[in-house]
């Protein structure tokens, strides 16, 4: 086996980097047949993978033009080759790349709007989950409220975007003029999920943001709702009532899979 | 020993599912691109449920490197196993390839030397899968561009010698066949007629580009005469094998690989006349 380990090692140099050591393994005529043999493994590698990306950042690639999107995608591909066995997962690295390559890394709109469309990938294939009704968690006996926990679905995530990512995806999904990027001062949170087969999003409010994370990090309802009180600065019940109408809509949209009651000590 | 022939099939892609429920069209399964349902959940697996309650289905993988000389990946096995076990499968193909190297995937079906050596090893290999499936696997044979200067015996002398050591089944692809047969000046019949017919379950037949000096195997254009007449060749050498059409770029709407796959029919059915006569 070290003659085939020795020979794939120098054939996947190639593709990766386009080391000559494997030209002399390949039958042919003459070097310039072996070479032109060998480019289309290594023009395919690339343009495969290339390819992939492009289903993964439609808006991405429509934000930055076919060209740079090629570019930018081959430079991902050479920094940080497939460890994945299913090329679904190839395209995970990409936002944190952007973010970090000195290359991409000033232009931070390119690594959130690339983040948000990796979160709309999570949620169109995430583990299937039940959504729990308002019905049911409004069938918890009054008393055991304060003890109330949620499980998300599996298919939300949230992203943080100072950048106008929804409205560069918007003018991608509609064929409109690409607006050029819009940074705001605070950053907005986008929840992405998935409900009866199809993926939506939308910005949610500060505060909705601060309780949802809340809930998301364990607390229960009782606490959560003091806590929400006290940071901002409503009265309690005005603040129960608020997380209740929050919680009313987050069940709506299918955020929520199930629900626990602890007692509260 | 092989399985029940299903008949005449089609790949399985995204852009047919309603088309497919909607209209139930004429053919008699389906083979699905394992990798595309090996995930969590969501669209893909809900409509691969529900075609399987209508169709037979297969599964066609292309990750599972069983010509590489990495350990094999025991999680991509689980995964492979649970969606056998989820779609109950007419059987599992893969291909006679390596795909990466030192825990790096290059996503493409990569060729292997012919080497004693290298049939060892894929036998070996091979032989876990099938323990580890609890079921034979059909190993297809890529299209190529290169060979290797070591290899000492031919690639349909390679698939034999495999599919002897490990009782696996062979899924013959005849674009795939003409293709290296172009690129590396074999003929395409030889090859054919040199594998151990009493183990090709299945056949694949796709189109591919043609750059003057050499052949590219793309799957996205239609079968072209040449290999509709490999394919009768084929069957008349073979008997009836279950067949599709494999197309994975251009993919035109369900009706047009309909219609293409009665072609494959018709020829079935006048080469097994032949036969007969």
């Amino acid at each position: 086996m070290k003659a085939l380990a020795g020979l794939q090692a120098r054939f996947q140099k190639h593709l990766l980097d386009g080391d000559p050591g494997v030209i002399a393994d390949i039958a042919g005529p003459d070097d310039a047949f072996r070479q032109t043999r060998l480019r289309i493994y290594y023009s395919a590698y690339r343009l495969r993978l290339i390819a992939a990306l492009g289903v993964d950042y439609p808006a991405l690639e429509a934000f930055v033009g076919e060209s740079a999107f090629e570019n930018l995608a081959a430079a991902y591909i050479d920094a940080c080759p497939s460890t994945y066995r299913n090329l679904r997962w190839f395209g995970e690295g990409l936002a944190r790349f952007l973010r970090n390559d000195p290359a991409f890394s000033q232009q931070p709109v390119l690594a959130e709007l690339a983040g948000f469309e990796w979160a709309q990938g999570l949620a169109f294939d995430a583990d299937d989950a039940p959504q729990t009704s308002f019905e049911q968690i409004a069938s918890v006996p009054p008393v055991d409220w304060p003890g109330l926990r949620f499980i998300a679905h599996p298919s939300l995530h949230l992203v943080e975007s100072h950048w106008n990512v929804i409205a560069i995806w918007h003018a991608h999904r509609d064929q409109q003029k690409m607006p050029g990027p819009v940074r705001r001062e605070e950053a907005d949170t986008i929840a992405v999920w998935r409900r009866d087969f199809k993926t939506y999003f939308r910005t949610l409010d500060h505060d909705e943001t601060w309780l949802w994370r809340a809930f998301a990090g364990g607390a229960g309802f009782g606490d959560a709702c003091s806590d929400f009180a006290a940071t901002t600065g409503m009265a309690d019940a005005d603040a129960a009532q608020r997380a209740a109408g929050l919680l009313r809509g987050w069940v709506n949209e299918g955020w929520i899979q199930g629900y626990a009651v602890s007692i509260e000590s | 020993m092989r399985f029940q022939n299903p008949g005449f099939g089609l790949g399985l892609r995204t852009v047919h599912y309603d088309d497919i429920l909607a209209s139930r069209p004429r053919v008699d399964w389906f083979e699905a691109l394992s990798e595309n349902y090996m995930v969590p959940g969501g669209k893909p697996l809900y409509y691969l449920d529900r075609i399987r309650a209508e169709y037979p289905v297969v599964l066609h993988g292309v990750s599972l490197s069983i010509g590489s000389t990495d350990p094999l990946d025991l999680d991509y096995l689980k995964a492979l196993k649970a969606l056998a076990d989820r779609i109950q499968p007419a059987w599992v193909s893969d291909h006679l390839c390596w795909t990466g190297f030192a825990r790096k995937n290059i996503h493409d079906l990569l060729p292997l030397p012919y080497t004693t050596e290298a049939a060892r090893h894929v036998a070996a290999r091979i032989a876990q899968v099938q323990d580890f499936l609890q079921r034979p696997i059909l190993i297809e044979n890529v299209s190529s561009y290169v060979n290797f200067d070591r290899s000492e015996m031919t690639e349909w002398e390679f698939l034999a010698e495999i599919s002897e050591r490990t009782d696996c089944l062979l899924l013959l692809d005849v674009n795939n066949v003409y293709v290296s047969g172009f690129n590396h000046g074999f003929d395409p019949r030889q090859f054919i007629d040199a594998l151990p017919a009493h183990r090709i379950q299945q056949i694949h037949l796709a189109g591919h580009s043609h750059c003057g000096t050499h052949i590219i195997d793309t799957h996205d254009a239609p079968v072209i005469d040449e290999v509709w007449d490999l394919y009768r060749h084929a069957i008349e050498k073979l008997g009836p094998v279950a067949t599709m059409i494999e197309r994975d770029d251009h993919i035109p709407d369900l009706a047009t690989l309909v219609s293409e796959l009665e072609q494959a029919r018709e020829i079935a059915t006048t080469a097994r006349s032949f036969v007969a006569a």
